[in-house]
């Protein structure tokens, strides 16, 4: 697909270009956070798997430039809106002003290198590597020292963020079981860094068994929602796991040599009586029983406006457009070296006799 | 609901013995016999798990270790009855993490075998005997951080097995474990001997070599393969485990891409690379030819395709020691990705992600490429070859530059010329033939035309025509007593001789008979067929500009000359109509055309007679995977028809009625001198290349199908046809439309529809089946003409109409609703990605008309309805209903004088996308709408036409992921059965109650019924299928899968 033409199928990727996001996958945070007021009161952050880093951007322009973006605009819209119909209640009622936070904290980790951010530690670590903790900790507090302090953060982190996914294979067992591995990689860190009461979101495949570790992440977190942002396609798998009020069981300790691949629930939130409520818009909600204690559905939120761009949506392109670079070419995949040899061999379409290419 | 069958990709294969080979498809563990191609048995191993290896002992042929997941057990296979076994699936264990492979040994100290498992984490565990029951796994060795996605046990006695294992970051880990009896406890002591980078890529395959393998490559004790992400393939030499190395979590270093500098100093030595296919590689195995020595290298790919590697020491003193030459290269998978294998005595079983199981023959597949031999050195005078012509099963005519004939014998060792005839001048430098079983015909510049007769070997003239010949064509009129009918074309003359011969009798008598057909203008002949009817001969005459004229022999004008009847203009567009075959209809007043042309299709056209008089209406034509160079057809001796041509380099036979490949052969391309005898499993193809002769005999089909595929990619769309025929559509993501049959418990496909460009959106039946439409992105919306019962195709496709296209746009029709008028006069509503949608009107001639046109807002429609306002009070009740990605339906009104569609409201269910919808009526005008949503949720809607309300009793958590298909498979009096499915693998029956008489959703009750796992990933749609008995439910997505609904599941 050219440029344009995946400018036309993708608003998000044209936006992205425009508004100079190193990835369309700032948008989804940003949805994210109108739907989660996500960084409410946090100014220590853990950004995992950021690399191109499109979410530390988004971090770097809400935390530390003090932009009002994602929520913040969305709650501007909502006092245009409300100025319009009770015009007499806006003398008191002053539209909160962009103001940069204080003693922000922000370490973005990768096994990629990513290209520096302004005021982002990034470190380029394995997530899944003990070795890792003690560096993030010195990286957010850098009087840190692993021999006086224990590895549970003497300064906690308020939120930890995973946008990782794996390439996928096309075996969706497998694709799955990856993606849960890198889910609970990512947990496992933040079990350690994460202050009593913390969030933590990272990107979750809905597919099979995708109940049991709702399960399990519900041990840990008081609240668990998966949520889909506007900007991520409803033909995509998919989604993001939004985990708040961090409460780990009485007499728990995380630590990366002995990580957790999974958390055995212990209470049953069975219920089994159907229950009906009627919501304010006038639809009937069923809730059905949830009998296996071992599965539980999380409560399921889109978010991002309605007005927003549909990513499903094809759009017409605005008069006089020029189709931009990316904001950052795509990272080398790893037959990059492979393209090249054929190359040199006769072109992309060369005459080798390589592959299955004619058979 | 009752699982009947399932279509899924092919997640695991071991060859139980020679005859039997195992299969896991899904959750379910089939025993497929080899050479009959049967099922032999089929047992569901876990509980909603699928299966992804199987590992047969290698000494005892009769226990199987299964796994899939952390899960595994083992599987006995006893022999039964009638050649039947029966498969006995042992107690499930469960390991803490995924399993990569088992190993089983051989017999050890302690008596029996060990079998041992490899972890994702690179973990080591031991299964119980599998003599006892409630053993349970063993842990020896603790798994780490680092995350496999393959591994491979191999013991190297009874008590040590070597490990190779693969990273997601390009990193392989060698290391082995012995084991030790302490105090009656089996103890594991293990150390690692190789960490290295060894590819730039995730490493998806490793195999260890046996030591006879590695013994032929400069006596080394083990090699390593490894194969890759980044497409390439490499060999090391791991012979020497006396060395030691750190682990990768003692290493200290940094995993992942970009940190390759620092751990060369325990990689094992590089023996060889190549660049492999153009996709990612999932596996790699060795594999030698006991009688040559040679070592070759299987890898299987992405690609869905196999390479053949042999292993050749370089002489160089630079470099790597061993190169690997591509030496074969099969691909018998559609779409992509080969995802198991198995070998065993030069057999390969491949699974592919389309559910089929295809053997190979090892040795076939690399011999296969020396097929070919130039003209012996003994014949090396013969000059170049201009013409052959087959004149038997193994014989050709060839005619040569010089003008001289020679009886070409192929399928010996060598290939044996006979000279038949030295040089004739009129045929040198240019000769055109044309031949059947038993004789050939040959002509040249000078006109002449000479007939070579086979039981006598003899070539004598038979014609003199004065012009140069510009084409041949020969075809057996009758057997007994033989007759055969010749046309000749001549350059720059208006007409066509034809000439019935009896070969058999003396030549005077054929002599006479002789006939003048009248060319039409701007008509030149390249293909001919003749049929007699009621004492008339009738010839059908193709072209290069495509059309097909038609001659009746007893009509002559005042010169004594047949003009042609008729001419039926664009039967192959304007491209050359390379052959025409005959068939008889059911009746006396109708035939059946086949032809094929450049146009990249093939046609059956079907003839009828009027006063004697042929009309020719086309039923059947369709693209095939190759082209667009179609050069001909015939039948095998099953009475299948094969059609071949050319696909870039190669020379391709396909099978219609199994609608697999037969053959291909490398030859160079479609310009070049050919011919093709096809015989049961193959043919006979030879060509000129290079002024050589070439040759390739195929006896054996490369790939045999031991269960036929399906879809290579998902599939987004299904439709069964409404007329009884329960004809299934299926559309998928490759672009692909397949027309199929679910009959005694199997998918048969009968045509696959190549002619979208982007996967194929939405699929709908006329309602009496006589029409299919389908739709996908660039404003594609194709009708199919769907014609019964005709001969060897079955079932004929047309392309009868396409959406009128702007031409720039590449929207996507996401869905559409079609209405019949009558029987080819259609309504449509379509609706578009961009959020518009537009109502045609296709009457049965070829323009559509645009009746109106409406915008929604900005989100995408996914879904569309007519909405069947039969009572004529309701005058501004809504005309139709569409879903979008917001979650909202909307109704819409049509202004006709405006032309103009207008949503009159919008109703709320889901939070977000509505992926199905489905609906019901219900008495007082009611209508149920049930809708499936991306937020989990299922919508139960009430629709009443008074004051046009929507009530919904919405299902939150009716899924734990998106909702993609609905289907309702029985309503009668106030109650509704639905059937849904989610990406979540689950399949739930649902009853609906619904009182109309209470208000809003008060009167609708909702019970589970029940909730099954499918062994379908990405389910994408549904449909109600009729099955022989009862109903059922057919889940399409990646495979699928048919669930009966019983009755007791349906009070």
């Amino acid at each position: 697909m050219g440029k344009s033409s995946k400018d036309k199928r993708d608003a998000y990727y044209r936006l992205a270009k425009e508004q100079g996001w190193r990835a369309r996958s700032a948008f989804k945070l940003l949805q994210l956070d109108e739907e989660f007021n996500l960084f409410e009161g946090v100014t220590r952050v853990v950004d995992l798997c950021a690399a191109p880093g499109s979410w530390s951007q988004v971090l770097s322009r809400i935390l530390i430039k003090g932009e009002r973006i994602g929520r913040a605009t969305w709650e501007d819209k909502r006092y245009a809106e409300l100025l319009k119909i009770q015009p007499q209640d806006s003398a008191h009622e002053q539209p909160p002003r962009p103001e940069p936070r204080k003693d922000v904290k922000i370490v973005a980790i990768d096994l990629q290198p990513m290209s520096p951010l302004e005021g982002i530690t990034c470190l380029k670590a394995d997530i899944t590597h003990p070795s890792t903790i003690p560096l993030l900790l010195r990286a957010l507090d850098p009087s840190y020292s692993a021999e006086t302090s224990s590895i549970e953060a003497s300064h906690p982190v308020d939120l930890v963020i995973s946008d990782g996914a794996p390439d996928v294979t096309g075996l969706h067992d497998l694709d799955i079981y990856v993606q849960s591995q890198l889910l609970w990689a990512a947990l496992n860190l933040a079990l350690c860094v994460l202050k009593l009461g913390g969030r933590f979101v990272a990107k979750i495949f809905r597919g099979k068994d995708v109940d049991i570790l709702y399960a399990q992440l519900k041990c840990v977190f008081a609240r668990v929602e998966v949520a889909k942002p506007r900007s991520s396609r409803a033909s995509s798998v998919e989604a993001f796991i939004v985990c708040t009020d961090f409460r780990p069981p009485e007499g728990f300790k995380a630590s990366l040599d002995n990580p957790l691949q999974q958390i055995k629930p212990t209470t049953s939130s069975a219920d089994s009586e159907q229950t009906r409520t009627v919501r304010d818009d006038g639809i009937t909600e069923l809730h059905l029983p949830q009998t296996d204690p071992n599965r539980w559905i999380a409560p399921f939120l889109a978010c991002g406006d309605l007005s927003a761009f549909d990513a499903d949506a094809s759009h017409k392109l605005p008069e006089g457009h020029v189709s931009l670079d990316p904001v950052q070419p795509p990272t080398a995949p790893p037959y990059r070296r492979a393209l090249e040899e054929r190359k040199k061999m006769g072109g992309a379409y060369g005459k080798t006799k390589l592959g299955g290419g004619g058979g | 609901m009752q699982h009947e069958h399932h279509r899924v990709p092919v997640t695991a294969l071991a060859f139980w013995n020679e005859n039997v080979i195992l299969a896991g498809e899904g959750t379910l563990l089939k025993a497929y016999d080899v050479d009959r191609k049967t099922l032999l048995a089929a047992v569901e191993v876990f509980d909603g798990q699928a299966i992804h290896g199987i590992v047969v002992a290698e000494h005892e042929e009769t226990c199987a270790v299964v796994w899939g997941g952390p899960n595994v057990c083992y599987v006995e296979a006893i022999p039964s009855a009638k050649g039947s076994i029966e498969l006995k699936v042992g107690p499930r264990l469960e390991a803490n993490d995924w399993i990569l492979d088992v190993g089983c040994s051989g017999a050890s100290h302690h008596g029996g075998s060990l079998a041992m498992l490899v972890t994702a984490h690179n973990g080591l565990q031991m299964l119980p005997s599998s003599t006892l029951d409630g053993g349970k796994i063993e842990p020896l060795v603790p798994g780490s951080n680092c995350i496999l996605y393959c591994a491979e046990i191999r013991w190297l006695s009874g008590s040590q097995c070597l490990i190779a294992s693969g990273t997601a970051f390009g990193d392989v880990i060698v290391w082995s474990c012995i084991l030790k009896d302490v105090d009656g406890k089996l103890c594991a002591e293990y150390q690692t001997h190789y960490t290295f980078s060894a590819h730039e890529g995730s490493i998806f395959g490793v195999q260890i070599s046996s030591s006879e393998v590695a013994e032929r490559l400069g006596g080394r004790q083990r090699l390593l393969a490894t194969c890759s992400d980044d497409r390439t393939i490499r060999l090391w030499d791991v012979s020497d485990l006396s060395k030691g190395s750190p682990t990768l979590i003692e290493q200290q270093r940094q995993t992942g891409f970009g940190s390759i500098a620092d751990n060369d100093a325990y990689a094992p030595p590089s023996l060889g690379k190549v660049m492999g296919h153009m996709s990612r590689i999932w596996h790699i195995r060795f594999e030698h030819d006991t009688t040559t020595g040679d070592v070759f290298v299987l890898s299987f790919g992405e690609d869905a395709s196999n390479i053949i590697w042999a292993i050749t020491a370089n002489s160089g003193k630079t470099g790597l020691p061993y190169s690997l030459q591509q030496v074969g290269l099969q691909r018998p998978h559609n779409g992509k990705n080969i995802w198991s294998l198995a070998l065993k005595n030069h057999r390969v079983a491949t699974g592919g992600a389309d559910g089929a199981v295809s053997l190979q023959r090892f040795l076939t597949l690399q011999t296969d490429q020396d097929e070919s031999y130039s003209e012996g050195s003994a014949a090396k005078n013969i000059g170049v070859f201009r013409a052959y012509g087959f004149v038997d099963n193994a014989q050709i005519l060839a005619s040569t530059d010089r003008g001289s004939l020679y009886l070409v014998d192929l399928p010996g060792k060598d290939v044996v010329y006979t000279t038949i005839s030295d040089a004739i001048p009129g045929l040198r430098g240019y000769s055109v033939m044309a031949s059947i079983s038993g004789c050939a015909f040959v002509a040249g510049a000078d006109g002449e035309v000479w007939v070579y007769k086979h039981h006598s070997r003899t070539l004598t003239p038979i014609a003199t025509t004065g012009r140069k010949v510009a084409g041949l064509f020969v075809q057996q009129v009758s057997a007994n007593p033989l007759e055969i009918v010749l046309l000749i074309t001549n350059m720059g003359k208006s007409t066509a001789s034809l000439y019935y011969i009896e070969p058999d009798r003396s030549h005077d008598a054929s002599r006479s008979d002789v006939q003048e057909l009248c060319i039409p203008n701007g008509f030149v002949t390249t293909s001919f067929a003749h049929a007699r009817r009621e004492g008339h001969n009738l010839v059908f005459l193709g072209s290069r500009n495509g059309s097909i004229a038609n001659f009746d022999t007893t009509l002559k004008d005042e010169d004594d000359r047949t003009p042609h009847m008729s001419q039926y203009p664009g039967a192959h567009g304007v491209e050359t109509v390379t052959e025409i075959l005959i068939a008889p209809g059911s009746s006396d007043n109708e035939m059946y055309l086949t032809s094929s042309g450049r146009d990249g299709t093939y046609a059956v056209h079907e003839v009828t007679f009027v006063d004697q008089r042929p009309n020719m209406r086309t039923v059947h034509q369709i693209s095939l995977p190759f082209g667009p160079n179609i050069e001909g057809m015939g039948f095998n001796e099953q009475d299948h028809l094969w059609l071949w041509g050319f696909r870039s380099t190669q020379f391709v036979v396909l099978d219609i009625a199994t609608q697999q490949e037969v053959m291909a052969v490398e030859c160079g391309g479609a310009h070049r001198i050919w011919s093709f005898q096809p015989n049961r499993d193959g043919g006979i193809f030879v060509w000129t290349k290079a002024s050589k002769l070439y040759r390739q005999i195929q006896l054996q089909l490369p790939c045999e199908m031991i269960n036929p595929g399906g879809h290579g990619r998902e599939i987004k769309c299904t439709a069964i046809s409404p007329d009884g025929s329960r004809l299934i559509a299926t559309g998928a993501e490759d672009t692909d439309i397949k027309l199929s049959t679910y009959q005694n418990g199997t998918f048969r496909t009968l045509h696959t529809l190549q002619k979208h460009n982007t996967g194929i959106q939405h699929l709908q039946w006329s309602s009496n089946g006589s029409y299919l439409f389908s739709s996908g992105g660039f404003e594609e919306l194709f009708v199919w003409k769907i014609t019964k019962d005709i001969p060897s195709i079955n079932i004929g496709v047309i392309c009868e109409s396409k959406h009128p296209r702007s031409g720039t746009s590449d929207l996507r029709i996401m869905s559409f609703d079609v209405q019949d008028s009558d029987e080819a006069t259609f309504n449509i509503i379509a609706v578009y990605s961009d959020s518009t949608l537009r109502s045609w009107h296709k009457p049965q001639t070829q323009t559509w008309i645009l009746l109106a046109k409406g915008d929604y807002l900005t989100s995408c429609l996914t879904q569309c309805l007519h909405l069947n306002t039969t009572s004529t009070h309701l005058q501004d009740s809504p005309r139709l209903l569409t879903a979008s990605t917001d979650g909202h339906i909307a109704s819409w009104n049509h202004s006709d004088e405006l032309q103009r569609l207008s949503w009159s409201s919008r109703h709320k269910i889901h939070q977000n996308a509505i992926l199905a919808l489905t609906s019901c009526n219900l008495p007082t005008q009611s209508r149920l709408l049930i809708t499936g949503g991306d937020d989990n949720a299922i919508g139960i809607t009430l629709h009443r036409p008074d004051g046009n309300s929507f009530r919904t009793l919405l299902l939150p958590n009716a899924h734990a992921a998106a909702v993609t298909a609905l289907a309702i498979v029985k309503a009668d009096r106030g109650r509704v059965w639905l059937v849904s499915a989610s990406i979540d693998q689950r399949v739930k029956l649902w009853r609906v109650g619904i009182d109309l008489g209470k208000e809003g959703v008060d009167g609708v009750d909702v019970r589970l019924v029940g909730d099954w796992l499918t062994s379908v990933a990405d389910v994408s749609c549904m449909e109600v299928l009729e099955l022989e008995e009862g109903k059922g439910v057919l889940v399409c997505g990646v495979g699928m899968d048919v669930w009966r609904v019983g009755e007791d599941g349906l009070v």
